[in-house]
C-alpha cells in the first residue's frame, strides 16, 4: 500500500524529515551543476519555494550544495520550483544594475496535464486521474520523447511524474538550455497538433502532405486507440458519446454512421465502419486530405502542450523530488524502460518513505553511528544514502542515477573530442 | 631574361572582399573617396533601394516578372569604371554610407533593412547552386550538402515534409542540412524535415535561412551605427541626400 494515509496537514512533521534524511542533495546537486562546466552555473540558479501558508519565495539561490541543504532544511518548503540560471546570484538581484540581470540558459520544459484533456476523456476531470486516462501519460510520453530525440537530436531527457495530474520533461542538453525564446517557441509549436480551445469542434486538421512527424505520431496512437478509447474510454458507445464523435465528421460520413449505429451497438464494429466509410471517401474523393479517422484519433489521444510553459527562459516549473503537498506524492523521475507499467498510484508518499525510515531506525546497528560521529557533515551524507536506498524511493533515484551517468559519459565524450582536435596528449 | 616585377596591388586584400559578387556587408570599406564619389555613391543607392520598393509594391516578390523588371533597373548605376570589381565595390561602399544615414531612427531602420533585404534576395536568387553554397561556406554558413544516398534514403520523408517537391525535383535540387535553431519559421510550421537536430532544406528554400541572417546581421549593425557620433558636415550631407529623393 502505497498511500500511508497521507494527511497535508502531516506535512509540517515530515517534511523536516524529508529534507534532512531522504531528499537526494548529492545528486540534485550533481544535476545542476552539469559538471562545473560553466562558472557558477550552480551559484546563478534561480529557485522558488512556497513557504507554509502559501507564502511565496523567489529568487532563492545557493553557493554550494551545502547551503542549499541548510537553507531547506531551515525553511522547510512545501513546494520547490526551478527557474533559469542567470547572469547574477539571483539572491542579489536588487543589487544589480538594471537591466543588466538576465535569464541566460533553462533547460527545455514539458508540462502535460491531464485536465487539457477534459474535453475528451469521460473517465474523470480536472484534478482527478485513474489507470484508464493515465494511457494519455504514456502516449505523450512515446510521441514527445521519440520526436524529441530523433527529430530535434536531444539525447538528456529527464520525465518526471508531477505528484498529481500530469508529466514533466526536462530536456538537459547543452544545445537545450541555450535555446532562445523564439527557439523553444518554435520547438513547442512543431510538437502541437491540437489546435482551438472551449469553443473549437474539431481540434486536428490534417492535410496532404502528411509530415513525417505526424505520421510517426499516429503509429503511437493507434496502437493504444483501440483498447484505450473505443474500450475504456468508450467513445462510440452511449449516444453523448458518439455524438460528440459524429460532430468531427462530415455529414455523409456521419449520415452513414448514424443509421449504421442505431444497427450496431458494438462499439469495435462502430469504429471499424468509420474507419471503411472514411477510407471509401478518401479513395473515391478527388480532393486530397480526407483524414478523419486519423484527426478523430488524434484528437482524443495526442499530447496537449502548454506553448507558454516551454517558452519563457525564465519560467519556473516543479522541482524532481519535491513532493506534491495535496496528494502527498513525490514527484519522481519516470523510467522510460517500464513506461507501460508504470502506475501513479504506486509513486510512494512523504508518509510512506517516512515510515519506511521510522521502522529502519528502530533496527539500527548502533555501532554504525559511532563511526560515523567522527565526521558528521559525511556521517550525514552517508546515512542518508543508506536511508533512501532502503525506501520506496530508491528506484526513483537510481533513474535519476542512470540519467547523470549519461550526461557525465557524454561531458567527457565531448572533451575528448575537443582534445582530440586540439591534439592535446 | 626579364620578367615583370610583380607589384603589390594596394588594396589587394580588398580583393579578397570582392570575390564573390555578393556580400553580407560585415566589413566597413576601407577606402578614401573624395566627396563628390560620397555623394554619387549614396544618391545612387538611395535610387537603386527606391526602385527596389517600388517593384516591390507593383509585383509580388517572387515572379518572374519582378525579377526581370529587378534585372533591367536593378542596378547601381555608377560611372567610371564598369569592371566587376568596381560594381562590387560601389555596392559596398554606397551600401555603408546609407546606413549611415539610416540607422538613425526606428522608421528609417525598418524601411532600409526591408529594401536591402529584398535586394539581396533577388541577387541571392539569381545566382547559380555552385555559387551559392560558395557565399555560404565564405559567410560561415557551414551547411553542408545532403549526399545523393542520403537523399535517397530519405526520399519519401523529404518529399511529404515539403510542399511542392515531387520525386523528380528532390533529385534536381540540392538539400542542405540546417541546424534547427537556423530555421525557426520552417519548424515551426513544420514545414521541412527534421533528423537529428538537423533541418532538411531544400535549395529553393535555402534563400529563406540566409535571409534570416542578413536581417539579424543588419540589425546588429544599425544599432551599432546608431551609436556613432557623426560630424556636423557629414550628418548635413547625409539629411541633404535624404531630401534630395524624399521626391
Amino acid at each position: 500500500m502505497s498511500n500511508a494515509d497521507y494527511n497535508p496537514a502531516c506535512l509540517p512533521d515530515l517534511l523536516p524529515l524529508y529534507y534532512r534524511r531522504l531528499f537526494p542533495f548529492s545528486q540534485y546537486y550533481r544535476w545542476l551543476s552539469y559538471g562545473g562546466v560553466s562558472k557558477n552555473y550552480f551559484q546563478n540558479r534561480e529557485f522558488s519555494f512556497t513557504l507554509k501558508d502559501d507564502i511565496y519565495v523567489r529568487y532563492q539561490s545557493f553557493s554550494t550544495q551545502n547551503e542549499l541543504e541548510k537553507e531547506m532544511q531551515k525553511m522547510v518548503p512545501y513546494k520547490i520550483d526551478i527557474g533559469a540560471v542567470y547572469s547574477h546570484r539571483p539572491s542579489q538581484h536588487n543589487a544589480v544594475k538594471s537591466g543588466t540581470f538576465q535569464a541566460l540558459e533553462k533547460e527545455l520544459v514539458f508540462d502535460i496535464d491531464m485536465t487539457d484533456y477534459d474535453d475528451v476523456r469521460r473517465c474523470c476531470s480536472a484534478a482527478d486521474i485513474c489507470s484508464k486516462c493515465w494511457t494519455l501519460m504514456t502516449i505523450a510520453i512515446l510521441i514527445l520523447d521519440r520526436a524529441l530525440r530523433e527529430d530535434f537530436g536531444f539525447h538528456h531527457l529527464l520525465w518526471v511524474y508531477s505528484g498529481r495530474r500530469g508529466v514533466h520533461c526536462w530536456v538537459c542538453d547543452d544545445a537545450a538550455r541555450k535555446l532562445s525564446v523564439a527557439a523553444r517557441s518554435a520547438v513547442a509549436e512543431y510538437l502541437s497538433l491540437i489546435k482551438g480551445g472551449e469553443d473549437t469542434v474539431r481540434k486536428v486538421v490534417l492535410s496532404d502532405p502528411i509530415h513525417p512527424f505526424i505520421k510517426c505520431s499516429l503509429s503511437v496512437v493507434e496502437r493504444y486507440f483501440p483498447q484505450y478509447a473505443i474500450v475504456e474510454q468508450d467513445i462510440l458507445g452511449s449516444k453523448e458519446s458518439v455524438d460528440k464523435v459524429l460532430a468531427l465528421l462530415p455529414e455523409d460520413i456521419k449520415k452513414d454512421l448514424t443509421s449504421f449505429c442505431q444497427k450496431q451497438k458494438n462499439p469495435m464494429e462502430r469504429w471499424e465502419e468509420l474507419c471503411t466509410l472514411v477510407e471509401h471517401k478518401r479513395s473515391s474523393s478527388k480532393k486530397g486530405g480526407q483524414y478523419f479517422d486519423k484527426e478523430i484519433m488524434l484528437q482524443y489521444c495526442y499530447p496537449r502542450l502548454d506553448v507558454n510553459v516551454s517558452k519563457g527562459v525564465n519560467h519556473l516549473l516543479k522541482s524532481p523530488f519535491s513532493v506534491h503537498p495535496k496528494t502527498g506524492r513525490i514527484s519522481v523521475p519516470i523510467d522510460l524502460k517500464e513506461l507501460d507499467t508504470f502506475d501513479p498510484f504506486e509513486v510512494p508518499t512523504i508518509s510512506l518513505i517516512c515510515e519506511e525510515l521510522e521502522k529502519l531506525r528502530t533496527d539500527e546497528v548502533e555501532d554504525e553511528d559511532m563511526k560515523d560521529k567522527e565526521n558528521e557533515q559525511d556521517a550525514g551524507e552517508r546515512r542518508r544514502i543508506r536511508d533512501y536506498k532502503r525506501t520506496s524511493l530508491a528506484k526513483y533515484v537510481k533513474v535519476f542515477d542512470h540519467f547523470l551517468e549519461a550526461m557525465t559519459r557524454s561531458r567527457k565524450g565531448e572533451m575528448l573530442k575537443k582534445s582530440d582536435l586540439q591534439a592535446d596528449f | 631574361m626579364q620578367f615583370p616585377g610583380r607589384r603589390k596591388k594596394i588594396g589587394s586584400s580588398q580583393n579578397d572582399l570582392y570575390d564573390h559578387c555578393l556580400q553580407f556587408y560585415g566589413q566597413p570599406p576601407l577606402d578614401n573617396i573624395s566627396l563628390a564619389e560620397f555623394e554619387t555613391l549614396a544618391v545612387e543607392r538611395l535610387k537603386l533601394l527606391k526602385t527596389v520598393e517600388n517593384l516591390g509594391v507593383s509585383y509580388v516578390k517572387t515572379t518572374d516578372q519582378y525579377m526581370k523588371k529587378l534585372e533591367t533597373e536593378g542596378e547601381l548605376k555608377v560611372q567610371g569604371g564598369t569592371s566587376e570589381y568596381e560594381k562590387r565595390r560601389k555596392d559596398h561602399i554606397s551600401h555603408f554610407i546609407l546606413r549611415l544615414a539610416y540607422c538613425q531612427t526606428e522608421d528609417l531602420r525598418r524601411w532600409f533593412i526591408q529594401q536591402e533585404m529584398d535586394l539581396f534576395r533577388y541577387r541571392f536568387n539569381y545566382l547559380s547552386s555552385k555559387h551559392k553554397t560558395d557565399f555560404l561556406h565564405k559567410n560561415n554558413l557551414k551547411y553542408e550538402t545532403v549526399s545523393a544516398e542520403e537523399k535517397k534514403s530519405l526520399k519519401d520523408k523529404l518529399i511529404s515534409s515539403s510542399y511542392g517537391l515531387s520525386g523528380i525535383t528532390l533529385e534536381e535540387y540540392d538539400f542542405y542540412k540546417v541546424p534547427f535553431q537556423d530555421a525557426l519559421d520552417l519548424v515551426r510550421t513544420r514545414k521541412v524535415y527534421l533528423l537529428a537536430g538537423n533541418a532538411y532544406i531544400p535549395n529553393n528554400e535555402i534563400v529563406t535561412i540566409v535571409l534570416n541572417d542578413f536581417r539579424t546581421r543588419l540589425s546588429k549593425a544599425l544599432a551599432v551605427s546608431n551609436s556613432v557620433i557623426l560630424s556636423p558636415m557629414l550628418s548635413m550631407l547625409l539629411k541633404w541626400c535624404n531630401d534630395t529623393l524624399r521626391n
